[in-house]
């Protein structure tokens, strides 16, 4: 039987889910910049009684569009991170226009000995010449350091990589648990899977991952190449900051739950993040410029070694100018030997400044008497530089590991190296930029579908105003209704 | 379906950024003429770049050095023409004097100076190298026979003039020489004196080794106008066989072999020095001839530069333009987009 009381009991249950659609209407206003949140909404459900209640939450989510992003911010990731450390690499060579790369050090060392060979009892000359040397030597010094110091901010960024990834595992179990425990109950809960979509991006930002939805929506994370990350409990990921970073020392690679993530030989190597961009400016890209810088000191030090002048002698070719701390005795050609780049100097023998001999850059001898070209100590003697011009002009073989010309002149070598150097940039960039632009639209697709309309939600709320306003009439009209009836009575 | 607020801003916003970015790349390329980041814009070409700026640059050197090479070979040129009318002069001098009545006053007087004037253009230097010295260019390939402090060359002329005579060249006893003995000790003692040996040994600091020039990469010119070529030492021993067998005491007889001995020496070795002087021309031409080679090689090396690092001007300038328009419309539909909110109309 109806009565005035059931009218009034169905005005306050609309007017209790107005309020209730009221608050998540006006939650969703508050966070509509919030980049991580994702719109609420109220079902309404009529009673069998003919009254209202809210009867679930629900929060916009779509699950491909978020693994599309997930492997869109993996591999924007990897290629910013490969694309920093190739231009802080690429430093090294410069503008070609500003004549600072290593050839044009090599060149700038083939003009002083030009001009020498013109005059070469010249002093003035031959100390041009040495300090053009020096620079060709400072240059690729400088290209071994910051080679290494690429390296080196690499290894500490995976580092810190690490510790953030153990740290958000740590938040994603919370959270995780916490939606296992409270699935199909309160509000909070979308809260708790806003999170826990944050923490995911974050996530995925280190290492490229694959989720995996299980009962009472708990979401498993592994590696992208299957390593577990997350299931029940996270799993601890390791790694080993290489301490003296030198293009000799051994690096270590990331481990997760003791299998090795990074590691190219490994089988469950991973292919994006930023952990995967870093490991491979480390162990793959810098090793190799580095591995090119060392050739082209070692092609130096081959190219102005002293011989024997005496026909008949049984004495090896020894180290000339350009020394190292192995000198007098040559390097193998074509043999890579790593960090010698960090290890060329001037032979001591020739510099005036360690109590050297400037002369013997023009007579030889800096291994004694029996490598002297200039015999008869002639001060127009321009035999030895002639040699010296043409060496550098010489091809020579190169270790076939640098992925450069196996054969080739010393300034063709290096100019090489600088064309390798830059088309690596070329291509980080144009990955790096797709990348980034990817990883935009798929934000941008997953916000569409889940961010918060302000519009949408000013005219529902407009609605919600309208239906309180008619609920709370009603009340009055029952009200007066009630009122008129007791006045009856009385 | 309904677009987020967030997505609506956002998207512009990168859109904006992204043609900020791409507007400050084109300014400067407008400004330098040149492409807004060279490597990344070449990649792998970066080495062809690299190469051509070294070659342009190698090219440049050679190129200034051939201009101090061909003036050193003008100042060698000059100096072998002085020595050729030197030759010359002297051969002239000694026929004229040959049968006068104070010919050997006037033979010892033109020796004396021809001897000095020979020293002088043999040690011509230039920018600091000795010209003739061969690749002894520190030295100065001739010493003073004449000095006051006696040289090599002078006592080693006298000790050999002794034991062919047994008497000084000043003593009035070489009027007794015989045109028969002095020839003997000409084409023997005397000529000695001169060979390659000798010569090294007292006369010349100069060295056995030419210069090597290099006018190219791959090409050397040699410089054969050196001190120790057997022109100047016979051109040296004329002058010193008229200079200091004698002359001033010799009965005529034998002082007309020696006038006649030294003017055969002296134009051969005019002859020869003048042959010399052509060798040397053809280098000078061949020098010419290569810098403007290399002149051309740079310039289509320029070229070639030109193509991989310049942009073209009209191409940029369309660019800006089409930028500028589009971020001024970004910038409109921005304020447009903010402005359309159903909070400004509630």
């Amino acid at each position: 039987m109806s009565s005035l009381s059931t009218a009034l009991n169905y005005a306050r249950s609309s007017l209790s889910a107005v309020a209730g659609q009221t608050s998540v209407a006006s939650q969703n206003i508050t966070n509509a910049r919030n980049i991580d949140y994702s719109r609420r909404s109220v079902s309404v459900l009529s009673q069998s009684s003919g009254s209202l209640s809210i009867s679930r939450f629900d929060r916009a989510s779509d699950g491909v569009m978020l693994e599309k992003l997930l492997g869109s911010i993996s591999n924007s990731a990897a290629a910013k991170s490969i694309l920093d450390g190739v231009s802080q690499l690429s430093e090294i060579v410069g503008d070609p226009q500003a004549n600072t790369s290593p050839s044009a050090m090599l060149g700038k060392l083939q003009n002083a000995l030009l001009i020498q060979e013109q005059d070469p009892a010249n002093s003035n000359l031959a100390t041009n010449t040495l300090q053009a040397a020096s620079d060709v030597v400072r240059k690729l010094n400088g290209a071994n350091s910051i080679i290494q110091a690429v390296r080196k901010d690499a290894d500490s960024g995976i580092s810190e990589g690490v510790a953030s990834l153990n740290n958000l595992l740590q938040q994603y179990k919370v959270v995780n648990d916490a939606i296992v425990r409270a699935d199909f109950s309160t509000a909070d809960m979308a809260d708790n899977l806003d999170n826990r979509d944050k923490i995911i991006k974050e996530i995925s930002g280190i290492v490229g991952i694959r989720t995996l939805t299980r009962a009472n929506n708990d979401i498993a994370l592994y590696t992208e190449s299957g390593v577990t990350l997350f299931e029940v409990n996270p799993r601890s990921v390791s790694f080993k900051v290489t301490s003296n970073m030198t293009a000799t020392a051994t690096t270590s690679a990331v481990y997760v739950d003791g299998v090795d993530i990074t590691s190219s030989s490994s089988l469950m190597a991973v292919q994006s993040g930023q952990i995967f961009g870093l490991v491979k400016l480390r162990d793959s890209i810098a090793v190799n410029y580095q591995s090119q810088i060392d050739e082209q000191a070692r092609g130096l030090i081959e190219a102005f070694s002293e011989s024997p002048q005496n026909v008949t002698s049984t004495l090896p070719t020894l180290t000339g100018l350009f020394a190292y701390s192995g000198s007098p005795s040559l390097l193998n050609t074509a043999s890579l030997v790593p960090g010698l780049a960090g290890d060329i100097r001037i032979s001591a023998s020739v510099d005036p400044a360690q109590g050297g001999v400037l002369t013997r850059i023009r007579d030889g001898g800096i291994n004694g008497s029996a490598y002297a070209y200039n015999t008869n100590l002639s001060s127009g003697f321009s035999d030895r530089i002639s040699r010296l011009v043409i060496s550098i002009d010489t091809p020579r073989s190169f270790d076939p590991s640098t992925g450069l010309a196996s054969q080739a002149d010393l300034k063709t070598f290096s100019s090489l190296s600088a064309g390798w150097l830059y088309a690596l940039q070329q291509k980080s960039t144009v990955s790096s930029d797709l990348q980034t632009a990817t990883s935009q639209r798929a934000a941008d697709a997953l916000q569409s579908k889940t961010g918060v309309n302000v519009d949408d939600e000013m005219s529902t709320m407009l609605e919600l105003e309208r239906s309180y306003q008619a609920s709370a009439k009603l009340i009055t009209a029952v009200d007066q209704m009630l009122q008129m009836l007791l006045s009856a009575v009385k | 379906m309904t677009i987020s607020t967030l997505a609506l801003s956002r998207t512009s916003a990168f859109s904006i950024a992204e043609n900020q970015k791409k507007l400050v790349q084109a300014q400067t390329e407008q400004s330098t003429g040149r492409h807004a980041d060279i490597g990344r814009f070449l990649g792998f070409r970066t080495s062809s770049d690299i190469n051509a700026r070294l070659a342009i640059d190698r090219n440049s050197s050679q190129i200034d050095l051939n201009g101090l090479t061909s003036q050193e070979l003008q100042s060698t040129q000059i100096g072998l023409t002085a020595l050729v009318d030197l030759a010359h002069n002297f051969a002239a001098t000694l026929i004229g004097a040959r049968n006068a009545q104070n010919g050997q006053q006037v033979v010892k007087e033109a020796a004396t100076n021809a001897l000095a004037r020979l020293q002088d253009l043999l040690n011509l230097s230039h920018g600091g190298k000795a010209l003739f010295a061969g690749t002894n260019t520190g030295s100065l390939p001739l010493s003073d026979y004449l000095a006051a402090s006696g040289a090599t060359s002078k006592a080693t002329v006298d000790a050999s003039f002794l034991a062919q005579f047994g008497v000084a060249q000043n003593n009035a006893a070489v009027a007794n020489i015989t045109p028969q003995q002095m020839e003997a000790f000409l084409d023997g003692g005397f000529i000695a004196q001169f060979d390659q040996a000798n010569w090294s040994a007292n006369w010349s600091n100069a060295s056995n080794s030419n210069r090597n020039i290099r006018v190219d990469d791959n090409m050397l010119v040699q410089v054969q106008a050196n001190a120790n070529d057997p022109a100047f030492r016979n051109l040296t021993m004329a002058l010193t066989m008229a200079l200091d067998l004698g002359t001033g005491s010799l009965n005529q007889s034998t002082f007309e072999k020696i006038v006649d001995r030294s003017t055969a020496v002296a134009s051969t070795a005019a002859r020869d020095i003048g042959n010399m002087g052509g060798v040397l021309g053809l280098a000078q031409k061949q020098i010419t001839t290569q810098n403007e080679l290399l002149a051309r090689r740079n310039e289509v090396l320029t070229l070639e530069l030109g193509g991989l690092e310049n942009v073209d001007a009209f191409e940029v300038a369309t660019r800006l333009n089409g930028l500028t328009t589009q971020l001024e419309a970004s910038y409109a539909i921005t304020v447009r987009i903010n402005k359309l909110s159903l909070l400004n109309y509630l």
